[in-house]
């Protein structure tokens, strides 16, 4: 994490110019559900569980999915670097909460397809397009009441994972959380069967107060999914000579412990 | 267009006759003949249990669903953000269906799902306050005793499973260290998001890939960024004039955070509680740095076992307190925490012992009135950066004390007066710094401290008559002066090795300890000094060599540590009245192990062992020292008096936040083995005079206890239950016999904080204890005090809160049963809550309580507080940004 931090402190420092733009709006947030997500990154060790708080923003035509830390980080970044550039001061990112996860997940932008925007460690900022029906869903035929909602169950396969899922009918949505959608209502609850990543909705409310779902200003280097998940490959692999090349002074036990962390986090929710 | 469709129409037609499966298709538009993409239509069954199937119309708002096999009836249901749902009954069988969907915009039925009220994160299991609140509750600590696995002491100590906290953050800041109890009875609970419960917490952050910790620690995460918070609390009632004034505001932001309080008592409300440490940490540095006050008297300030001070304290104190924390550059801290009280304190209390000897008793009836005056004044200065690169701490601090204290005794059918001035003065500095370097990590350690107290003690005539032997004098005084100066020093090396830390640590302490008494007899106005055997002019110290190998080994479920102390002591003692000097040296070894290992994520199994052996240099005062009226004592020239300890514990854990459930229980042991024994001459006059006589013996002590509790979210419940039993035996030596005692304690505490109904809480509380003492090898002393509180709690609005509380008290030995009522009354209004408090309904004036203690048994009766009245307005603002 603090490489990643590291990382985006750079960039956002030499792309000062870029930063100074604002972000562009795309469309405006309508509703939000939130997820609770429980997982487990290290699948060498299943008692490290983690949990993040994600958010669905859900706008008239498109939807973003993100770490709820990630929500507006960037313009929190950019102020930070601002205040830190006009008072020749360090940088004060304490305030500015973590995401355990990097990724942005635009659905039906553009039409029709995903689009993800990630930051690969050691390699920066990438976006790659997907077709949006990435999902068979098949019906299994139970019901539920989650939430006061009542659900109905689905089931489908993706990235090497078998989920199961609950959505409801009564929220006319056919989005979920990550990429999951193509169901006639929000999936209020899907795990995997490995019991790996579980999103579990929290809370789902309709936008009061007016707000945008903004793309990022920073340069996303397009590349194929397939491109995408070779680069993190070889990134991870090659982390260390990556660090040792890069102008930032680490200790080399703090890079190897860095290092050890990586990969014990490598239990992603896509597996292939 | 028209032409299209149709042509499209067809097409589908057709190719449905191809397909097997049977099909509703149709196509979806809105009142004006546009179409509608992204419509969910669903087919369910009749009774809507089950999805036969669904689509979601494309951008030309077609759909198509395939048709079951069995149902004959089915719905087709399309709903929608902006138009009409429709819910529509079809046959099963192969049809077209076009719907035209009406405008309207549908309001979704949200939801706020609260979290869970306990939920876990790794190490750290969160408290949702909100969920444990209730309507009469008004500070943080209120709603923390709710909490099913925290406990709240009657002193304001925070445990979690029966183990204190180290640390109390707000927001993630120190800013209070161990006297957190100010901020804990003062922070408003609504500006409060979530307690959470750190385990495992290492406080130093270059520590955390080295060292795993195992001690619990407290965040108090605040909603806002900024919280400005003051609670101001105004009381007056009768009879006597009663006051009770709190005002403490206070600031949290992220760079700096503040916490001003002034407060001010009679009302027996102990507010000198909010100022002292409630840290086992600083406790146990005390100790070791020897930087508290030894007092030369013997100051038996007991209190009726009662859970709160307004029964029985009769005191009239003011405190304030300053405590600042600032966040500079570089994540250096700099923190002021200062403090002063006042205080005046009457005792009135009658005591009545009771000494078994074999062939005899005493009966030692004493009356005592007591005044204390006390004022304190403390302030420490701290200037820390806690970084992942590097720790640095220093504190200076400056604790100036004095203890006046006036006493007003009859002893069996005697008057006299004594009285004691204390005064105390102490000065220390602890600096720690460690560094990485590369897989290394190094610290340095340095305390310093120095204190004197020159001690005052008078007493007119006295009972201590028959050691001094001389019957004209009226009356005897002492002056004493003790003056210490300790250091300790430490260089440390840590180095990771896989799974293990290995460290070194070598160091030295050093102690010298100087003692000056003196004790004169009075004729009138005359003071006379006695012989030699009455006075002291004793230098204690040395030095301590210490090297300490650690091992800590911590992988995935197993983790222990194991330390092994090589400390060379040498030590001297000088006495300047008998010309005696003595020196010896010894080198001891003081193993320590701890392991802990988790068991199915929810339970966790601990056990820890230590050994220690060393010198025993407290008892050197070879002349006599006056303690008390009746008691003086004197020890040896000798300093290679050895003491040796064992203890252990084991215990095993259960926590399911899930559930909001935790259980702990467990076992632990100690022995105490010394070359040396406390020879007691207990004279029938009441006199007690203490020698040190070269005996080896040992005392030991076994316990067993479990803690459970558990929250029901949905009635707000709370169940605790605690057990424990202990087994304690002693060797005394007393007027030549040596005796062995032994005493059994079995403690039930069972309480439960209950919603009864909306509008009514229930808190019912009880403490048990059955103790047996064989006090001597023929007496057997056996009782069984029962405490039973009750507090019914009613809100007749939300304005509005009334709350009684029973409490009953009865001890099987003398008989006694006491029943106190308590009323309480309180509106709100806006912010502000005016409270009308009756205590002591009853107006039970006097308590007595039973205890047994070596070879005597001990009855006490108090004066208590009488029924008073109190009429308070309380508000706290609590601003957020």
């Amino acid at each position: 994490m603090k490489i990643l931090l590291i990382i985006i402190l750079n960039i956002s420092i030499l792309y000062n110019n870029i930063i100074s733009q604002d972000a562009d709006k795309i469309d405006s947030i309508q509703y939000t559900a939130e997820y609770m997500l429980t997982f487990r990154s290290d699948s060498t060790n299943r008692e490290r569980i983690r949990m993040e708080e994600m958010s669905l923003l859900i706008g008239s035509k498109y939807s973003c999915f993100l770490s709820t830390n990630q929500i507006n980080r960037e313009q929190k970044v950019k102020e930070a670097v601002e205040k830190a550039i006009a008072l020749g001061e360090t940088m004060d990112m304490r305030g500015i909460p973590k995401p355990r996860f990097s990724y942005m997940i635009y659905k039906n932008y553009p039409k029709d397809k995903i689009t993800t925007y990630d930051i690969i460690i050691g390699a920066g900022f990438h976006k790659y397009e997907e077709n949006k029906k990435l999902f068979k869903w098949e019906i299994i035929n139970e019901t539920k009441e989650i939430s006061g909602y009542k659900c109905y169950n689905a089931k489908t396969s993706f990235g090497g994972r078998t989920y199961i899922a609950w959505f409801t009918p009564e929220i006319p949505m056919n989005d979920g959380p990550y990429k999951f959608n193509g169901l006639p209502g929000l999936i209020i609850d899907i795990k995997d069967t490995k019991d790996d990543y579980h999103f579990e909705l929290r809370n789902f409310y309709k936008q009061k107060e007016k707000d945008y779902i903004v793309l990022s200003t920073f340069d996303y280097i397009k590349v194929s999914p397939c491109e995408f998940k070779e680069i993190r490959k070889n990134c991870l692999n090659n982390l260390k000579t990556i660090m040792q090349e890069s102008e930032f002074q680490v200790s080399e036990g703090q890079m190897e412990l860095s290092i050890e962390k990586h990969r014990k986090n490598s239990n992603y929710i896509e597996l292939e | 267009m028209k032409t299209t469709r149709l042509f499209i129409i067809l097409f589908l037609l057709f190719a449905n006759e191809v397909f097997a499966q049977k099909k509703i298709y149709g196509y979806i538009i809105d009142v004006n003949g546009n179409a509608i993409s992204d419509v969910n239509v669903l087919l369910l069954s009749i009774d809507s249990s089950l999805l036969f199937d669904f689509s979601i119309t494309n951008e030309k708002g077609y759909y198509s669903i395939n048709l079951p096999k069995k149902a004959k009836f089915c719905i087709i249901n399309i709903k929608t953000l902006y138009y009409k749902t429709v819910y529509r009954y079809i046959e099963n069988s192969e049809q077209k269906i076009d719907f035209k969907l009406q405008k309207r915009e549908n309001r979704l039925k949200e939801v706020i799902v609260k979290s869970d009220p306990i939920f876990k994160q790794g190490d750290t299991i969160n408290y949702i306050v909100d969920a444990f609140a209730t309507q009469e509750d008004r500070v943080l600590a209120d709603v923390l005793e709710k909490m099913p696995g925290i406990e709240v002491g009657s002193n304001g100590q925070v445990t979690y499973l029966g183990k204190p906290i180290e640390k109390y953050y707000i927001d993630g800041l120190d800013l209070l260290e161990g006297n957190y109890n100010i901020a804990n009875k003062n922070i408003p609970h609504q500006a409060v998001s979530t307690v959470q419960v750190l385990e495992n917490h290492q406080s130093v952050k270059v520590f955390k890939d080295f060292f795993s910790s195992n001690s619990v620690s407290l965040n108090i995460k605040l909603k806002k960024k900024t919280t400005f918070a003051s609670t101001v609390n105004l009381s007056a009632g009768i009879p006597f004039l009663l006051h009770d004034i709190n005002i403490t505001p206070m600031l949290f932001t992220k760079k700096q955070q503040m916490l001003f309080s002034y407060q001010s008592s009679n009302t027996g409300n102990d507010i000198q509680n909010d100022l002292k440490s409630l840290s086992i940490n600083d406790f146990v540095n005390s100790v070791e740095n020897h930087d508290y006050l030894d007092n030369f008297f013997y100051n038996e300030n007991s209190t009726p076992f009662f859970e709160t001070s307004e029964r029985y304290l009769f005191n009239n104190s003011h405190i304030g307190s300053v405590n600042y924390l600032a966040r500079l550059k570089n994540d250096i801290h700099l923190r002021i925490n200062a403090s002063y009280y006042t205080d005046k304190t009457q005792i009135d209390r009658t005591n009545s012992n009771y000494y078994y000897f074999d062939n005899d008793t005493i009966d030692i009836e004493e009356d005592l009135q007591r005044e204390i005056f006390t004022d304190n004044f403390n302030a420490k200065f701290t200037i820390y950066s806690n970084r992942n690169k590097g720790y640095l701490k220093n504190v200076f601090d400056i604790k100036f004390e004095n203890t006046q204290q006036n006493d007003e005794l009859l002893v069996n059918n005697e008057s006299f007066r004594q009285s004691f001035e204390i005064p105390f003065l102490s000065f220390s500095n602890r600096f720690h710094l460690i560094k990485p370097v590369g897989r290394k990590l190094i610290s340095f350690y340095s305390f310093t401290n120095y204190n004197e107290s020159p001690q005052h003690l008078n007493i007119d005539q006295g009972v201590i008559n028959q050691l001094i032997n001389n019957s004209t004098n009226t009356g005897f005084v002492q002056n004493a002066k003790l003056t210490v100066l300790n250091s300790n020093n430490y260089i440390e090396m840590s180095h990771r090795i896989k799974n293990s830390i290995f460290s070194f640590r070598g160091g030295m302490k050093y102690q010298t300890k100087q003692t000056f008494t003196n004790i004169y007899e009075k004729q009138g106005a005359i003071l006379s000094e006695l012989d030699t055997e009455f006075q002291n002019k004793v230098n204690v110290g040395g030095e301590k060599y210490y090297i300490e190998l650690k091992q800590q080994y911590n992988r995935r479920k197993l983790k222990f540590d194991f330390n092994i102390p090589f400390v060379y002591q040498k030590i001297y003692n000088k006495n300047g009245i008998n010309n005696y000097s003595i020196t010896a040296n010894h080198l001891f070894i003081q193993p320590e192990a701890y392991i802990e290992y988790k068991a199915f994520e929810k339970i966790k199994l601990r056990g820890s062992f230590n050994y220690k052996k060393n010198f025993e240099t407290s008892n050197t005062n070879t002349g006599y020292i006056l303690r008390n009226y009746n008691f003086i004592n004197r020890g040896v020239n000798d300093i290679d008096l050895e003491k040796k300890s064992y203890s252990g514990k084991l215990n095993i854990t259960y926590e399911s936040p899930v559930y909001s459930f935790f259980v702990t229980g467990g076992y632990y042991f100690s022995k105490l083995l010394t070359d040396y024994l406390i020879q007691s001459y207990q004279q029938t006059s009441g006199e007690i005079i203490n020698e040190i006589v070269p005996i080896p013996n040992n005392t030991s002590a076994n316990t067993f206890y479990l803690r459970t509790s558990k929250f029901f979210p949905k009635t707000k419940t709370t169940i605790f239950l605690n057990l424990n039993h202990s087994i304690k035996e002693q060797t005394n030596y007393i007027n030549e016999v040596v005796l062995l005692s032994e005493t059994n304690q079995t403690t039930i505490n069972p309480k439960i904080y209950i919603q009864i109904s909306k509008k009514m809480r229930l808190e019912l509380k009880s403490k048990i204890i059955y103790s047996m003492a064989n006090l001597t090898n023929n007496n057997l002393f056996s009782y069984l005090q029962n405490e039973y509180f009750t507090t019914i709690k009613y809100y007749p609005s939300k304005k509005q809160y009334l709350s009684l509380t029973f409490d009953y008290h009865n001890n099987s030995a003398i008989n006694s049963d006491y029943f106190f009522i308590d009323a309480k009354y309180q509106f709100s209004y806006k912010y502000i809550d005016f409270e009308l408090k009756w205590r002591n309904i009853m107006n039970t004036t006097e308590f007595s309580s039973y205890t047994t203690n070596q070879n005597y048994v001990n009855y006490q009766t108090y004066l208590l507080r009488p029924s008073e009245f109190l009429f308070s307005v309380k508000f706290s603002i609590s601003k957020l940004d």
